[in-house]
């Protein structure tokens, strides 16, 4: 296949760009407040939020890097799928409603309701900060190579440009703006997707059957892809995966944040379940169609692959040529643009949340406090996008070529070691004091980041030692019991003071 | 100030946890059983009849979760301490 973009992908590319922009300045009349600016005024529906969060979350390594996993290991990468659904029930049993309910702007708020604020907000927006400055520089990373590859813009140009949009939509739109565009992409994706998955279910007379077993007599691994084992996890990281996805998925800020945008409680848990059903639909297709329909439709088709039966720009790509392989120049720069439209949703999403842990929980609760005026907090908070926005361009760039296979597992790691702890056990553990959180909350993001770098990922991939220190790549099944067990043990010898509530 | 536990939150993620949770415990215990076909001749697997439902559980528990939500919004009660 010529890997050249086509007109269709840079038509469709463009079209995305005006399209948000379009909503951008549609929402910019409508964010004059900090609550809009914020949380897009709480008047966001259930189904809009539904799919809001879904397009928050369903990443371009969702989409393109699940067909590439399943493509390279098989059947294994359905853990991919079912743990980070199971996060979402774990959100929507413990967290939705009394978050929507305690919580104004960020989830520090509702951890920071009975327990001394100051304290709290730096544990939590620290914590909060870590795990969305590194998703997004991630993001970033994945953004520069994709966009190259797909529509033949430099590496440096595309981080700078998706870097300068996304300041643009939060600092002009804020919630508002991000909601809307995480909604249009979450359409997108879905389409595109099911398109994908009719197209090549046709293939096979729409036999799940035949594809599979067409998917079992040309892959490497035979019928050996579709057994459990292709990875090669061992039972404690697997589980150890696992613990990172489901206690992390609840404990992500940028998803958190995105319950202050509905009216009530029941409208918050009301939109993670329809999240929870989009998600679920595209996990599906993902891992369970187009996986398998990838294997069995270019793995051996010398058009679209090398003699080792990958395709022309590694696995993430395997999306893209099967687009090609499916329907062609347009059908490619449909997926091209739904991918390039995920990048830029995901990376709206994660600058509010981290421009809104700056300006909301740093500026106005623990430095400004009664000093802080309303329009001051949204200066704070558009120029903390700005910052962030030249951050993930200046690491984007630095870290250009550099494996950050790591900096997922660090997130996820950080998300269930030091947010998620705070944020359950302030909510439903009556005796955790504010020494406990802050002890808890402190050894999760200690541990989090010092067990991954003395991993496998960082350890000897980066850093070239030849045997890890710590032999897990993921250490939430360390780090998180880690955190509870010292949440628990220093609220039992400390004593917390007696206070009023503070409002969020 | 604590929440109130949602029991129908509790029951439905605990449900959800284990069938998950037995699922994934059955790849390192019982790889072979995994990987029978569905039927004979069937490049289907039990693998992948499971994985179906390890999909649609969270799914179905979420929407049994939420169907004793009152209409008004107001379905915590936080109690101050």
């Amino acid at each position: 296949m010529n890997s050249s973009p086509s007109a269709v992908a840079i038509s469709l590319f463009l079209a995305v760009i005006a399209v948000t922009l379009a909503i951008t300045y549609w929402a910019q009349k409508r964010s004059r407040t900090t609550s809009e600016l914020y949380a897009a005024g709480g008047k966001i529906k259930a189904w809009q939020n539904g799919w809001a969060i879904a397009g928050d979350l369903l990443s371009a390594s969702t989409f393109l890097g699940g067909i590439g996993m399943v493509y390279m290991a098989g059947y294994d990468a359905v853990v991919y799928a079912f743990a980070p659904l199971l996060g979402f029930v774990v959100m929507l049993g413990f967290i939705a409603g009394p978050m929507r309910k305690l919580g104004r702007f960020t989830f520090v708020d509702a951890a920071a309701t009975r327990l001394s604020p100051t304290p709290i907000r730096l544990i939590g927006a620290l914590s909060g900060l870590a795990v969305s400055l590194m998703y997004l520089i991630g993001q970033m990373l994945g953004v520069g190579g994709l966009i190259e590859i797909l529509f033949g813009i430099p590496y440096e140009a595309a981080v700078v440009l998706v870097g300068m949009l996304m300041v643009i939509y939060v600092t002009f739109g804020g919630m508002l703006a991000t909601t809307w565009v995480q909604l249009t992409k979450a359409v997108l994706l879905v389409f595109g997707t099911s398109l994908l998955a009719v197209l090549a279910l046709a293939q096979t007379n729409f036999s799940i059957d035949e594809l599979y077993e067409r998917a079992a007599a040309v892959h490497k691994l035979g019928a050996g892809l579709l057994q459990p084992g292709g990875m090669g996890l061992s039972a404690i990281d697997s589980a150890s995966l696992s613990i990172a996805l489901i206690l992390g998925m609840p404990g992500m800020p940028h998803l958190l944040m995105r319950f202050f945008t509905v009216p009530d409680a029941t409208t918050a848990r009301r939109s993670l379940a329809i999240c929870i059903t989009i998600v679920g639909v595209v996990y599906y297709i993902v891992y369970f169609i187009l996986g398998a329909a990838g294997v069995a439709l270019l793995a051996a088709n010398p058009a679209y692959t090398d003699g080792s039966g990958m395709v022309p720009g590694g696995s993430n790509m395997v999306a893209l040529h099967l687009a090609h392989f499916l329907g062609g120049d347009v059908l490619f720069g449909l997926i091209a643009a739904v991918a390039f439209a995920t990048i830029l949703a995901v990376v709206a999403g994660l600058t509010v949340a981290a421009a809104g842990s700056i300006s909301h929980d740093l500026y106005a609760k623990v430095i400004a406090k009664e000093n802080r005026s309303e329009q001051t907090e949204k200066f704070v908070f558009r120029v903390s996008t700005v910052v962030i926005g030249l951050l993930g361009v200046a690491l984007g760039i630095a870290f250009k070529g550099q494996n950050i296979l790591f900096v997922t597992g660090l997130v996820f790691s950080i998300g269930a070691s030091a947010c998620f702890p705070i944020l359950i056990m302030a909510m439903y553990w009556s005796r955790l004091t504010t020494a406990g959180a802050v002890a808890g909350g402190a050894t999760g993001l200690a541990l989090s980041i010092g067990l991954i770098v003395l991993g496998p990922s960082v350890w000897v991939q980066i850093l070239g030692n030849a045997t890890p220190i710590m032999p897990l790549s993921q250490p939430a099944i360390i780090s998180a019991p880690a955190a509870f067990i010292v949440m628990i043990l220093v609220s039992l010898v400390t004593r917390e003071a007696e206070r009023a509530i503070a409002p969020a | 100030m604590n929440v109130k536990l949602d029991k129908r939150g509790a029951v439905g993620t605990a449900i959800a946890v284990a069938l998950v949770s037995a699922y994934q415990a059955l790849y390192f215990l019982a790889p072979d059983f995994l990987a029978t076909p569905l039927w004979g001749g069937s490049y289907l697997t039990v693998a992948f009849l499971l994985g179906t439902l390890s999909v649609a559980i969270p799914v179905v528990v979420g929407w049994w979760m939420i169907q004793g939500d009152k209409a008004d919004g107001e379905i915590f009660d936080v109690t101050h301490r």
